[in-house]
């Protein structure tokens, strides 16, 4: 006859089995993809700062939903999302307190006065680009920078963004196009 | 030369791009870690206060539910509020003699709030609920000298019931000479009235 004893002591060893086993399924997760999500992150912010609270934010979310862990079909791309919501959430409060934003940043990448030469070679050159990316509509901005990680496939990509994988495809060759043109005609103008 | 510089952008382009993947600061996983396991351990002293919160609240409702069962068995219940005058003196505040005490009953809920209005909330004194009683006067456990003449009728009986008996007839004769006394008085009177 099995007494009340035994069951509480066998479902207090079930419990403490599921806690281990959710415990080792979140390190595995944070071990695997701790680098990803700090990526994504950074993308977004910026900043190293505000890219490891968002990581550590990004993680605790995680964690809250430790119980349904193992209903997650694509952990990496789960996470890239999670991380990227985090992260816009984040620098959108960012923008209220701080407010740095930029005043037409294409203009000033790009402008007339500043020597061509300078612009395109010239150290200022990644400046001028992220001035111009930064420009971009959100809708192919957000695939360009993503498709800056190297980890991150255009499915992933897609995942994460919540968009179709053709869909990314065609945004960062827009994208690219438009940044392109931009700075070549402003090159191929002073030549 | 429209290639070269075509590949010259695109370079361009990948450097700008490449700055948007940094990597972290060595040891970013351990620092999450730590920081789950302390949430972890937060998490489980917090459902340790939840759960002491809750056995403290279940049992305030089982002693209330106890409680509020028992009043109800009672036949009348009632609650008597024993007021405090208003006092000035802050020495007489907290003793309540029963000359100072005077009792509202039948509404005690309306006559705890008027007598809090009417009062400073130190010279309050809120009895215990009490059920009216059956019976009034309540029974009294005897007397010192009632338990001995108990136990004087149980061992001499019969003297017992001579003193009884002597008892009865002399508070018939007092009784009787009052009567005489006050048809005496009474006779005084008419004569007087009648000069």
């Amino acid at each position: 006859m099995v007494t009340g004893e035994a069951i509480l002591s066998r479902l207090g060893t079930i419990e403490r089995e599921l806690v281990e086993s959710r415990n080792d399924a979140l390190e595995a997760l944070v071990r695997e993809h701790s680098r990803l999500v700090y990526r994504v992150a950074y993308a977004v912010l910026r900043s190293h700062q505000d890219a490891e609270d968002a990581t550590q934010e990004t993680f605790l979310r995680v964690l809250r939903y430790s119980s349904k862990l193992a209903e997650v079909e694509e952990p990496k791309t789960w996470l890239a999302r999670i991380a990227w919501r985090v992260a816009v959430d984040r620098g959108k409060r960012r923008r209220r307190t701080r407010e740095v934003a930029l005043e037409d940043p294409v203009a000033e990448a790009v402008s007339p006065d500043a020597p061509a030469d300078e612009t395109v070679r010239g150290a200022e050159l990644g400046a001028a680009v992220e001035r111009l990316i930064a420009a971009l509509p959100a809708k192919l901005r957000e695939p360009l920078i993503l498709s800056a990680i190297e980890e991150m496939s255009p499915r992933e990509i897609a995942g994460t963004l919540g968009i179709s994988e053709a869909a990314v495809r065609s945004r960062v060759f827009r994208a690219r196009q438009i940044l392109r043109e931009k700075l070549a005609g402003r090159v191929g103008g002073s030549r | 030369m429209a290639n070269g510089k075509h590949d010259e952008l695109d370079r361009a382009l990948d450097a700008a791009l490449a700055k948007y993947a940094a990597e972290p600061r060595a040891g970013l996983e351990e620092r999450v870690l730590a920081n789950l396991r302390a949430e972890t351990a937060r998490g489980t002293e917090r459902a340790w206060w939840r759960w002491g919160a809750l056995a403290s609240v279940a049992a305030a409702l089982l002693i209330g539910v106890g409680l509020s069962g028992r009043l109800g068995n009672r036949t009348h219940p009632t609650t008597h509020v024993a007021v405090a005058a208003p006092a000035t003196d802050p020495a007489r505040t907290n003793v309540a003699t029963n000359s100072e005490q005077r009792e509202v009953g039948v509404r005690p809920r309306r006559a705890v709030r008027r007598a809090a209005r009417n009062l400073r909330p130190d010279a309050i004194v809120v009895a215990a609920a009490q059920p009216k009683l059956d019976q009034f006067p309540s029974p009294q456990p005897l007397s010192e000298q009632e338990r001995a003449l108990a136990r004087y009728v149980s061992q001499f009986p019969q003297e017992a019931e001579l003193i009884a008996r002597a008892q009865a007839e002399y508070e018939k004769e007092i009784q009787q000479l009052t009567k005489n006394a006050n048809g005496h008085t009474e006779g005084n009177d008419s004569d007087e009235e009648e000069r």
